[in-house]
């Protein structure tokens, strides 16, 4: 290996997280402006995962995500991780895609999921087609 | 090996970004667009790899 780098993902790509509401098999988010129990207000792409009092509101401008799950008694507290980690995965399968790179995806024995880009014809120092999250949709 | 590029995410959401197979810094470049798609830099390692000379194949093709 060469590298490694860890990343704190930060969900600002719409696209990638309505890709990720459909891996979860969840509705497409909604631009809502939510009041929370304790009545802070958020305004953002909202997800509301099966079971979830409040939604996820995803505050694209930042990647931060606002949820209130009460300690579990409003919403399984892990489901937050779930979309995170499916919000990374597809957010990379779009910059391979955009890049014409290619990417094979591993489920492993931990939960997690692996992907594995090679390049494509024209290496890895090609140009992003990706022009933007909202263009890229 | 081939370079490549090995994202893993975990259920938590944690995610980290390995390149293999590069020699020299040419596998920060490959994998900058991902770690900036993905969100903030939190840590990184440098392997022995990223210190070794391009391989002598490449150094031949760009004198060409």
């Amino acid at each position: 290996m060469s590298h490694i780098v860890t990343v704190a993902a930060k969900a600002t790509d719409p696209a990638a997280l309505a890709a990720a509401c459909d891996r979860l098999k969840l509705p497409p988010p909604q631009t809502e402006t939510v009041t929370f129990f304790d009545r802070s207000v958020q305004s953002g792409l909202a997800v509301r995962p099966p079971g979830f009092v409040y939604p996820i509101v995803c505050d694209v401008e930042t990647g931060d995500l606002y949820h209130d799950t009460y300690e579990g008694r409003w919403g399984d507290e892990t489901f937050v991780g779930r979309l995170l980690q499916a919000y990374a995965v597809e957010v990379s399968k779009l910059q391979a895609k955009a890049r014409g790179h290619r990417v094979a995806e591993t489920a492993l024995a931990d939960g997690s999921v692996k992907l594995t880009v090679t390049a494509g014809a024209a290496g890895f120092g090609g140009t992003s087609q990706y022009l933007s999250a909202g263009e890229a949709a | 090996m081939s370079p490549r590029i090995e994202i893993t995410v975990t259920p938590a959401g944690e995610t980290s970004v390995e390149t293999k197979g590069f020699a020299g810094p040419a596998c920060r470049a490959a994998s900058q667009p991902y770690e900036e798609a993905l969100g903030a830099k939190t840590a990184e390692t440098l392997t022995p790899e990223y210190h070794a000379a391009a391989p002598v194949a490449q150094t031949v093709e760009q004198r060409a």
